[in-house]
């Protein structure tokens, strides 16, 4: 497990899952105008939804995940409609909300399934082989679907009037509204898909890490640094800082500590906000 | 009706309006004699009750005037805590000293913190302020063996075996504090506060060193958690590093808000009635934790001034202040 | 601060006076003196530099390269708060109320020392003194109001009203004027009079010529950021250089 193609592509696995909770922090604050500290909520739904849906309605595990995926984006459009929308101008209950929220999940979750951790079987099962190292073929999926998740939501930001519309809204709420763009809903939109996307982690990376109702605060951590040392505001500064970071982590993890990694972040994250708070690519627009 | 002069000053000061706005600290000695009489439980439930009052004052002070929202409060009485129980505990220096030493420490770390994030603006004051407790939660796990990683620190010498002792204690670190505050409010450093909120560049322009100001605030808000935060590591005896989870700023944060935030009393008062609630709720094990985020949710979406706010504004006769927390007011 | 001194040098000196954005040079080494007492006023198309320059003045933006001087030293550099605490104060083109205090209130920030914990009741000063200063710019009967509630012609005198607090000798005003009709412009131009008529040295931004130039007794034109024209009102009125400024080399000819 020590060689370079095992932390190379263990990095690209973690660069990945990083990612996709990056991307969605990054374009609900770009949209939506606002910190969801709940991100990691709808990661760890996606985990639990799909034991829901594949086990105990007994859906098979394909079926499950797809159903959570949509169950998941479900709850956060109602969650976007019906909690943050009326309150979304005043910042600091906003964040106070979101944190509750994503409480209030972690202890349904609990009840509904307990505390202990959860196994879900790999959807790919058994290994591959990849020079000459042996490697897990659920972090190949997890690397697959990750590449494929962002490149449709690529496509789909840049490609489509939906996702253009999306664009414009995060550059100019004012402007977008004023030609017509329906606003709410493209709140409503974009916390679907980062939902979504969220979960999609959460549940690839299951069979890997365990299921616990605590699983989604560190993928939590990791977005919010990501975000800011790739700049508030830039998609691609996002995607640059999650290979970084991931990178690093996995380098990290393997020649010193796995417990340091965190640590590391949180060091990365408070330099980059003294010293350029712009981050890699961020706009240099004071939101103070 | 104030006219100049040092002279009319001076008798205002002795008039009893003046005083009328500290009223609220008379409540201190009705809840002593009942935390005194009501029962041990009732005494251990109004020592955190207070706690929590002091942390949300201190937090109060700063945030809720200035509008910088110190994401990481909890910093401060978590360092008081861990260096009073380091000192005490693993040292054997005496609680009387090592108490003052706490808050020392929660002030140096104000001043750091201070110095190095009060320039930056906007949620980025927030996030960095953030990371402090979650990078020092991660300093005493990777110093496990001197700050006691996961377990904490045990055998911190307590001051008394009796808690309604302790209870007397506490509520005079929260009347000193809530005294303290509202006397800062309602001087010149609170009227300057809130100018830095509605417009640090125009406060600026009217002479304000506004990173002067904010400072100075910062360290007597860590001053005032730390006091709490020192005290209460020798009623519980122990120190955890549970107490600079993002969940003890937020916890502040949301009594503050139930309160009201800017009022001082508002968020003491909060903090009672929900560590009280957070109490009554242990009866239902199961759904207690999830009936109080879910409460927390409800309140915050349909009362999101606080629930205490006008009560407490009167009270502590404060002008009025903006919608809390929003973003009104700041661009037009 | 300082006393006010019988100065025989200029209130405000500037020596090509730059400031650059990243590849936009906002200001572009502007030079120029205001005499003790002066009324200037700084005219010059959108996006000329006008605000900036006064940004760079007041110290709300560093300099690129140049030196700013007030009544003989160097300020180049220093925070805002210590320009505004040495008698050169400045107003805001788009005015920001502190929410949640009123006017009163509002005005008695700018009374106030930089001393965090006061024992010796100054707010009770600033307090007393900002009746006055309301007393002088028309706002005495809206002392107790919110002030983000006032009307907009109240505004721009709170503003002004809040420079008076710091007991300029030079004040710098940016558009007082915008916003306002006809009336309002009476009200707040006999405000700036008053000023200008016991010896305080003013510089105006204004896009309202007609009412500014009543008031000034210089003019100097900025465009791109450089000074392109300085002189009395009449002669900047009738120079072509000016008019070609503001109406493009077309519209000039046009008029021609």
């Amino acid at each position: 497990m020590q060689t370079l193609p095992t932390i190379l592509l263990f990095g690209l696995a973690t660069s990945g899952i990083y990612a996709l909770m990056a991307v969605g922090v990054a374009l609900i604050y770009g949209v939506g105008r606002i910190i969801n500290f709940a991100h990691g909520a709808f990661y760890t739904l996606g985990a639990y939804l799909t034991y829901l849906y594949a086990v105990r309605f007994g859906l098979g595990w394909w079926a499950g995940a797809a159903l959570a995926i949509l169950s998941v984006a479900a709850i956060a459009i109602a969650f976007d409609r019906l909690l943050i929308e009326p309150i979304r101008e005043r910042e600091v209950i906003v964040w106070i909300m979101t944190f509750a929220f994503a409480f209030a999940v972690r202890e349904l979750i609990v009840l509904t399934f307990g505390a202990r951790p959860y196994s879900i079987p790999a959807f790919v099962p058994g290994s591959v082989s990849i020079l000459g190292q042996a490697i897990a073929a659920q972090r190949l999926l997890v690397v697959a679907a990750s590449v494929l998740a962002l490149g449709f939501l690529w496509g789909f930001l840049y490609r489509t009037r939906t996702g253009k519309a999306l664009r414009a809204v995060a550059l100019n709420r004012t402007g977008a509204h004023l030609v017509g763009i329906p606003v709410q809903r493209a709140h409503a939109a974009v916390m679907a898909i980062s939902a979504g996307l969220a979960a999609l982690a959460g549940i690839v990376i299951s069979p890997i890490n365990v299921v616990t109702p605590d699983m989604g605060l560190e993928p939590l951590l990791m977005a919010f640094t990501i975000v800011i040392f790739g700049g508030i505001g830039s998609l691609k500064g996002s995607l640059l800082a999650a290979l970084i970071v991931g990178y690093a982590g996995a380098l990290v993890s393997f020649l010193w500590a796995p417990e340091l990694v965190t640590f590391m972040a949180l060091v990365v994250v408070f330099s980059v906000i003294l010293v350029r708070p712009t981050g890699l690519f961020g706009l240099a627009v004071e939101r103070a | 009706m104030s006219s100049p002069g040092a002279d009319s000053g001076r008798k205002e000061r002795l008039r009893p309006e003046a005083l009328q706005p500290y009223a609220p600290l008379l409540l201190l000695p009705v809840v002593a004699l009942l935390g005194w009489f009501g029962g041990q439980p009732l005494t251990i439930t109004l020592i955190y009750g207070a706690t929590w009052a002091t942390y949300a004052v201190g937090y109060d002070m700063f945030s809720g005037f200035s509008g910088r929202v110190n994401l990481g409060y909890a910093m401060f009485p978590a360092t008081a805590a861990y260096t009073s129980a380091v000192l005490s505990a693993r040292f054997g220096v005496p609680p009387l000293l090592s108490v003052p030493a706490g808050v020392g420490g929660a002030v140096l770390l104000g001043a750091a913190v201070g110095a190095l994030t009060l320039r930056i603006k906007g949620i980025y004051f927030a996030l960095s302020t953030a990371i402090v407790p979650l990078a020092l939660f991660q300093l005493t796990h990777v110093f496990g063996k001197f700050f006691g990683g996961e377990e904490g620190i045990w055998g911190v010498p307590p001051f008394f075996s009796d808690p309604r002792l302790d209870l007397l204690v506490v509520l005079a670190i929260l009347g000193a504090a809530v005294a303290f505050s509202l006397w800062y409010v309602r001087s010149k450093a609170g009227l300057i506060l809130r100018g830095i909120q509605g417009s640090d560049l125009t406060a600026q322009a009217l002479g304000v060193d506004t990173f002067r100001f904010l400072f100075v605030s910062l360290l007597c808000s860590a001053g005032i958690g730390g006091a709490a935060g020192a005290y209460l590591v020798h009623f519980q005896m122990l120190v955890a590093p549970e107490i600079l989870h993002i969940v003890t700023t937020l916890q502040i944060i949301t009594f503050t808000q139930v309160g009201g935030p800017g009022t001082i009393v508002g968020p003491a008062v909060g903090s009672f009635l929900l560590v009280i609630l957070n109490e009554y709720l242990r009866a239902w094990t199961d759904l207690r934790l999830f009936a109080y985020f879910a409460v927390l949710v409800l309140l915050l979406r349909f009362s999101p001034e606080g629930l205490l706010a006008p009560a407490a504004r009167a009270l502590a006769r404060l002008p009025r202040r903006p919608a809390a927390g929003g973003r009104q007011g700041k661009a037009t | 601060m300082t006393p006010d001194g019988i100065g025989t040098g200029p209130a405000l000196a500037l020596q090509e006076v730059t400031k650059r954005f990243g590849g936009l040079t906002a200001v572009d080494g502007v030079s120029f003196s205001v005499g003790s007492g002066e009324v200037v006023g700084l005219i010059g198309p959108n996006g000329a530099g006008k605000t900036t320059l006064f940004n760079v003045i007041s110290g709300v933006e560093r300099v690129t390269a140049g030196r700013v001087f007030f009544r003989g030293e160097p300020i180049t550099g220093l925070p805002p708060y210590a320009i505004a605490r040495r008698g050169l104060a400045r107003t805001f083109q788009i005015v920001r109320p502190f929410p949640g205090l009123a006017v009163l209130e509002n005005l008695a920030v700018g009374g106030l020392s930089n001393r965090v914990l006061d024992f010796r009741g100054e707010l009770r000063e600033a307090r007393a003194r900002a009746r006055e200063v309301a007393e002088q710019v028309g706002l005495h009967t809206w002392l107790d109001r919110e002030a983000t509630t006032l009307p907009h012609g109240s505004l721009k005198r709170l503003e002004i009203g809040r420079a008076m607090m710091m007991r300029p000798s030079l004040l710098l005003l940016d558009e007082p004027f915008a916003g306002l009709g006809g009336h309002e412009v009476e009200e707040v131009a006999g405000v700036i009079a008053e000023l200008a008529a016991r010896g305080m040295t003013l510089i105006i931004i204004e896009h309202k010529l007609r009412a500014l130039m009543r008031l000034v007794r210089r003019v100097i034109v900025l465009n791109f950021g450089r000074v392109i024209a300085e002189g009395t009102p009449q002669d900047i009125a009738a120079s072509p250089v000016v008019r070609e400024a503001y109406l493009g080399e077309k519209g000039a000819a046009r008029l021609a």
